[in-house]
C-alpha cells in the first residue's frame, strides 16, 4: 500500500514538473503510434480488396461463344489434373455479368452502356503456387474453344507493389517518429533524474535499491507513451469512423476494414508503446545511476 | 566494527588523498577523524560508504569487505550507516516528519512502521514539536538534527558524520554534539570529521589526526593538537 502510494507520488510529481517536455514525448508517441497502426490498417484493407476484386483467382481462361458444355468440361478436367492447380470454377456470362454489376453498382452509367453479351463466360483457375503460371499456359496452349488466357497474377504483383510503396513509407515513417519518441521520452526521464538529482543521492545513501530508484522514472516513461497509444486509437477508431463508414455507404462493391480490424491491432500498437519506453527509459537514467 | 587495513586511495586525477592508513574502530566507539583540509577526512568517510573504491588496501565495515561487496549489494550495506552532512541534504519540499519518513519509504517499510519509528526518532532528537514544519521554518541546529533523525532512523550499526557542525555556531554545535553523543550512548558506533577544535577538546574521545592522506596521531581521549 504504502509502496504503490510512494510510486505513484513519485511518478506523478514527475510528470508535473517537466510537463511540456512529458507534453512533446506524449504527441511524438501518439503521432508515431497513429502512423504505424495507420500502416496496419492500410495493409489490412489492400488485403481485403484483393481478396474482392480478384476473388483469390490467379488466372482466368476466358472462352469462346458460344460456350460448349464439352469443352467446358474437358478443360476442367485437363486443369484440375495439373498438380498445380488449386481448383477450377466456371463462371458463365449470366454470373460474369451479375458480378460486373455488382463491382460497379455505384457507377450506373457504365452498368447500363455495357450490354451483358459482351462479357465472356471463363474458367478461374486458383493455383497452388503461382509462380507456376506457365505450366497453365502450356496445357491449355491449342485447345478448342479459348479466347485469352489472363494471367491475374502480374496484375496482383503490380497492386501489390504499388501499395508496398505505401505501406513501407508509412512504416518508414512511423519507424522514424517512434524514434523521435524514443529519444524525447529518455530526454523526459533524464530531466527528471536531474531535477531530483538531490533527492536520489539522500536515496542512495539511505540505501535505496537502484530498481527502488529507477521505478518511478519507467512508470513514468511507461506512462507518457501509453497516454500516446491510447490517444493513437482513438484516433484511429475516429478516423475509421470518418473516411470509412462514408465510403461503406457509397462504395459497396469494396469490402472495408471494420471495427474488429481496429481492435485487433491495438495489442500491437500497445506492445510498440511499451517496449519503446521502457527502453528509452533505461537509456535515459543509464549514466545517472551508477552506485 | 570498521577496520581500514593498508588503505591507499589515488583519484583519477593523480591526487593521493589517503596512503596507507590502517585504522580500527569497534562496535560502541566515538571517534573523530581530525586534520586540515584535504587531509583526506572526507575520502575516509566516502571509502566506508562505498561511494569510492580504495586503490589498495582492504576496508571491512559492519563484518562486510567493501572491495568484494557487489554494487547491488551496496545498498544493503548503506542500510546499516547512517549519514550526517555539513550541509545537512535535507528536501526543502517535505516536511520534517516526511524527510525522516523518506529514509524508510525507500527502503520499502511497511507505513505502520514508518509512523511509529519516525515519531519516536524525532521525539528523541527533539523536534516532536516541530514535524510538520518545511527545513526553511527551521534554525540550522534543527535542521541538522532532523538530518541526525534520518540518519538513525533505520537503527544503524555505524553513523559517518563529515563535519556535522561546519555550518552551525559555537552553541549550537555543542547542542548537536550531545545529540551525538546520545546516539553513541544507545549504542551506535559514531565516526565524526571534523575540524572544530573546541569540540574536540571538550569531548575528549579518541581523535585519528590525518595530514597529507597519512595517519599521524591515534589517541584515546585525545584533543584536538
Amino acid at each position: 500500500m504504502s509502496r504503490f502510494e510512494f510510486l505513484f507520488r513519485e511518478t506523478t510529481s514527475g510528470l508535473r514538473r517537466n510537463g511540456l517536455v512529458a507534453f512533446a514525448a506524449i504527441s511524438t508517441t501518439f503521432i508515431a503510434l497513429l502512423l504505424f497502426g495507420l500502416s496496419l490498417l492500410i495493409s489490412r484493407q489492400v488485403s481485403l480488396m484483393i481478396e474482392a476484386t480478384t476473388g483469390n483467382v490467379e488466372v482466368a481462361v476466358y472462352l469462346t461463344d458460344p460456350v460448349n458444355p464439352d469443352t467446358v468440361r474437358s478443360l476442367s478436367g485437363t486443369l484440375t489434373g495439373l498438380p498445380v492447380v488449386e481448383n477450377v470454377d466456371f463462371e458463365s456470362k449470366q454470373e460474369a455479368c451479375d458480378r460486373f454489376k455488382e463491382l460497379f453498382a455505384n457507377q450506373p452509367a457504365l452498368v447500363n452502356n455495357v450490354n451483358c453479351d459482351a462479357l465472356p463466360a471463363s474458367l478461374r483457375v486458383k493455383l497452388e503456387d503461382p509462380e507456376q503460371y506457365a505450366q497453365v499456359e502450356a496445357v491449355l496452349q491449342g485447345q478448342p474453344g479459348i479466347d485469352r488466357i489472363v494471367d491475374q497474377s502480374a496484375f496482383l504483383d503490380r497492386l501489390f507493389a504499388v501499395t508496398r510503396v505505401f505501406r513501407v513509407g508509412v512504416l518508414l515513417i512511423s519507424f522514424v517518429m517512434l524514434v523521435s519518441a524514443a529519444i524525447l521520452i529518455a530526454n523526459t526521464v533524464r530531466m527528471g533524474l536531474f531535477a531530483r538529482r538531490k533527492e536520489i543521492g539522500i536515496m542512495k545513501l539511505v540505501g535505496a535499491t537502484n530498481w527502488r530508484i529507477r521505478t518511478p522514472f519507467l512508470v513514468e516513461g511507461l506512462f507518457e507513451s501509453l497516454i500516446g497509444a491510447a490517444a493513437a486509437i482513438l484516433v484511429l477508431f475516429g478516423l475509421k469512423v470518418a473516411f470509412i463508414n462514408p465510403l461503406n455507404e457509397s462504395v459497396q462493391f469494396v469490402p472495408w476494414i471494420v471495427n474488429s480490424d481496429v481492435i485487433a491491432i491495438i495489442p500491437w500498437l500497445l506492445l510498440a508503446a511499451v517496449v519503446v519506453s521502457l527502453l528509452a527509459s533505461l537509456a535515459g537514467m543509464r549514466r545517472f545511476l551508477d552506485v | 566494527m570498521i577496520s581500514l587495513q593498508r588503505v591507499t586511495k589515488v583519484y583519477r586525477n593523480g591526487t593521493t588523498a589517503l596512503e596507507d592508513v590502517t585504522v580500527e574502530v569497534e562496535k560502541g566507539e566515538f571517534v573523530f577523524i581530525v586534520g586540515p583540509s584535504g587531509s583526506g577526512k572526507s575520502t575516509a568517510i566516502r571509502l566506508m560508504l562505498k561511494e569510492e573504491e580504495a586503490t589498495k588496501g582492504d576496508i571491512y565495515v559492519a563484518g562486510k569487505n567493501l572491495a568484494k561487496l557487489t554494487s547491488w549489494k551496496v545498498p544493503h550495506l548503506r542500510r546499516n550507516i547512517g549519514t550526517v552532512f555539513q550541509d545537512f541534504k535535507l528536501l526543502q519540499d517535505k516536511t520534517v516528519f516526511e524527510n525522516v519518513a523518506f529514509a524508510l519509504e525507500v527502503i520499502g517499510k511497511p507505513k505502520h512502521v514508518i509512523d511509529q519509528r519516525v515519531a519516536e526518532i524525532l521525539e528523541l532528537v527533539g523536534l516532536g514539536d516541530k514535524i510538520n514544519n518545511f527545513p526553511d521554518e527551521l534554525s540550522g541546529g534543527e535542521q541538522q538534527r532532523v538530518s541526525i533523525a534520518r540518519a538513525c532512523v533505520n537503527r544503524p550499526l555505524v553513523l559517518l558524520a563529515d563535519e556535522p557542525t561546519g555550518n552551525l555556531d559555537p552553541s549550537t554545535s555543542v547542542e548537536i554534539m550531545r545529540l551525538l553523543d546520545k546516539v553513541n550512548r544507545i549504542g551506535t558506533t559514531v565516526v565524526m570529521a571534523t575540524h572544530d577544535q573546541a569540540i574536540v577538546d571538550a569531548m575528549r574521545r579518541r581523535v585519528i589526526e590525518l595530514d597529507k592522506g597519512k595517519v599521524v596521531r591515534d589517541q584515546a581521549r585525545g584533543v584536538y593538537a
